[in-house]
């Protein structure tokens, strides 16, 4: 049977011509859509090297000084620093906060603020980040070491002055984050023509900037020493970036509002106040809306093409139907049963498909090969990304193609046989 | 072989109601060479039809074989129409973007047969027609006697007891015609097939065993 279909559909290839392109040149298409959207999903799948659920940005500002709230008799109007610290350790000890931290001057996380840096040694020089936090940073943010211990040895490292480096920075400069840490790496900072070397007093799991990004190289400096921020101006709360880890059994989705009422009083001291409180994942929906945009975007590209197909298939094998009804009839005179021609069909639609999904691989192959397709770093499996893209593309099109010609076949398996030969 | 009994078929329609076949009582024996002639719409083509299996009757009974087929489902009627009976039409009604073999070869691909058995049946009935330098060939490089005669190989390549012919030679020229119609008696004579055929041609139906005559659906003599 399946020999006899071969030979009518080479015998009719003129007729075939526009559903085989058709469906050759729609299965490339949703191939790339397809892996496209297979590898940023591996991209995603992946550990992010840092955990925001729980976590909230507590946003602080200061009075200016033309405002009529500006407060002149201030204690620490002129070490707004020491002000800051005060209310750290308020907010380090509210009941619902599990733990807190800052960072200086970028916000990094899903922000899109950066410091740069440049890691190098005599044959290599990556671009990465500069990130000044202080140490409770890797608890807040629950950043497990290279080798997937708690944040203990990380907050040690910066406590005794060292940095962190990221496990994709010890592993392109050292091979390996066991070997990296105790060792110097030349680093140049943003806007710094002179390297220095650091020690590597630990080294953090690999860490990607947000959900579909790579994993990037950066560094983690302590932000600065206790005593330096208390002589810092009122201003050091509008660079200072500070998060609170809250307990999760008092995390609910109005803790940012009832946070914020709740701890206005305390949080406002000399001339800082409390600005507000925003939950990380706002900022990472924030960040995320392009991505998830563009994967939209594919979606509806996919639906697009199957539909595409699904017209395609539907109109040729209505067509295809009609005119040979007389064929079907005649095969039924011959023996065939409704489910024979039903099947028939069927089959004929599916070896247009596996006819047209060849060319299609061997294309798809060379897109591949010329590097056309998603590019990533990820060492992900070849054989299992050109498996999950055919496999998945031809699910579609397959599914597409029963559905397209479930009509025409079942009107074909209802045809009265004499009606059709009649015609004739 | 064949027996119809009190046969009816009307088709209807939301205004109209067409009486195409009224009480016809008929019986086919075993190898005989039945011609049914009448003018045209009086119901030949439709009795050959239900008779065939290709269409069912209103009332009465179909019996062939010894098997009422009138209450058999559709995989029964599929399954009885490959092994028992066997079409010739006018038209030929063969498929085009196949060759000649593989158009002989059609009532075997709903049967278990391996595909060597049904390429040697379907060579050794092309030769018994006269055909075997035509195998590879396509229906549109043949003649409409070569046609018919692809059509009559394929109609007898199952081995069927009876072959339904409605008007073989229609489309033929009398040369031709007289070719199929020798193709015909050879099968009733020397295979002992039995052969119902509609014709309008009333030297070919003299040539049968016997011959009914249908008026407006009625059987006259």
């Amino acid at each position: 049977m399946l020999r006899m279909i071969f030979i009518q559909l080479w015998n009719e290839r003129k007729g075939n011509v526009l559903i085989f392109l058709e469906l050759l040149v729609v299965s490339v298409f949703l191939w790339y859509m397809v892996d496209t959207l297979y590898v940023n999903y591996k991209e995603y799948e992946r550990p992010l090297g840092f955990d925001i659920s729980h976590v909230y940005h507590v946003r602080l500002a200061t009075v200016p000084q033309s405002s009529v709230d500006y407060d002149t008799t201030a204690i620490h109007s002129h070490y707004g620093g020491g002000d800051f610290l005060t209310l750290y350790d308020r907010l380090a000890h509210n009941p619902s906060v599990e733990s807190v931290c800052y960072t200086s001057n970028n916000h990094f996380h899903y922000r899109g603020s950066n410091s740069f840096a440049t890691f190098k040694n005599d044959s290599l020089a990556r671009q990465g980040y500069l990130r000044h936090v202080d140490p409770a940073y890797f608890r807040v943010f629950r950043v497990k070491t290279a080798h997937g211990e708690s944040w203990e040895k990380l907050e040690q490292a910066l406590r005794d002055n060292q940095i962190v480096v990221t496990g994709t920075v010890a592993e392109t400069f050292f091979g390996d984050a066991g070997k990296a840490e105790r060792k110097e790496i030349w680093i140049t900072d943003q806007g710094r023509t002179d390297s220095m070397a650091y020690r590597i007093g630990a080294v953090s799991e690999p860490q990607r900037y947000a959900d579909f990004s790579s994993y990037d190289y950066a560094y983690y400096k302590p932000v600065g020493t206790e005593e330096a921020f208390r002589n810092s101006s009122a201003g050091v709360a509008d660079v200072l970036n500070l998060f609170i880890r809250v307990k999760p059994a008092a995390d609910n989705s109005r803790f940012a509002d009832d946070f914020t009422r709740e701890m206005s009083q305390q949080m406002r001291l000399g001339n800082i106040y409390l600005k507000e409180v925003i939950p990380m994942t706002y900022y990472r929906n924030e960040f995320l809306r392009s991505w998830v945009d563009n994967i939209r975007m594919y979606a509806s590209c996919i639906l697009f093409f199957l539909l595409n197909v699904f017209l395609g298939i539907i109109g040729t094998f209505w067509f295809r139907t009609q005119q040979r009804s007389s064929e079907i009839g005649l095969r039924m005179a011959m023996g065939a049963s409704r489910r024979n021609i039903f099947r028939h069909l069927f089959t004929e639609g599916f070896v247009l498909l596996g006819i047209a999904f060849v060319p299609a691989a061997i294309i798809f192959a060379n897109l591949a090969y010329m590097e056309v397709t998603t590019q990533t770093e990820m060492q992900l499996s070849i054989a299992a990304r050109i498996l999950w893209g055919m496999g998945l593309t031809l699910v579609m099109i397959g599914l597409m193609v029963v559905i397209g010609m479930g009509f025409p076949a079942f009107r074909a398996m209802r045809m009265q046989p004499a009606d059709t030969l009649h015609d004739e | 072989m064949i027996t119809l009994t009190n046969l009816e078929k009307i088709y209807r329609t939301k205004e109209i109601e067409t009486v195409a076949l009224e009480n016809v009582n008929l019986t086919v024996n075993k190898g005989e060479f039945l011609s049914i002639m009448g003018p045209s719409g009086c119901g030949k083509s439709t009795l050959l039809n239900i008779i065939g299996l290709l269409d069912s009757p209103t009332s009465g009974s179909v019996e062939i074989a010894g098997t009422n087929t009138v209450n058999m489902n559709d995989k029964q009627l599929a399954t009885f129409r490959n092994q028992k009976l066997g079409f010739v039409f006018q038209s030929f009604h063969l498929i085009n973007s196949l060759n000649v073999l593989d158009n002989v070869e059609l009532p075997l691909l709903y049967r278990k047969v391996s595909a060597k058995e049904r390429r040697a049946a379907a060579e050794a009935v092309l030769e018994k027609v006269g055909l075997s330098h035509r195998m590879r060939h396509f229906p549109t490089q043949l003649s409409g006697g070569q046609c018919q005669r692809v059509a009559i190989a394929r109609a007898i390549v199952g081995n069927p007891a009876i072959i339904l012919a409605d008007e073989p030679t229609g489309n033929l020229d009398s040369k031709m015609g007289a070719e199929v119609m020798e193709l015909l008696h050879k099968l009733n004579k020397e295979d002992g097939r039995t052969i119902v055929m509609v014709t309008h041609n009333d030297e070919q139906a003299k040539q049968t065993s016997r011959t009914v005559r249908f008026f407006d659906g009625r059987q006259v003599m």
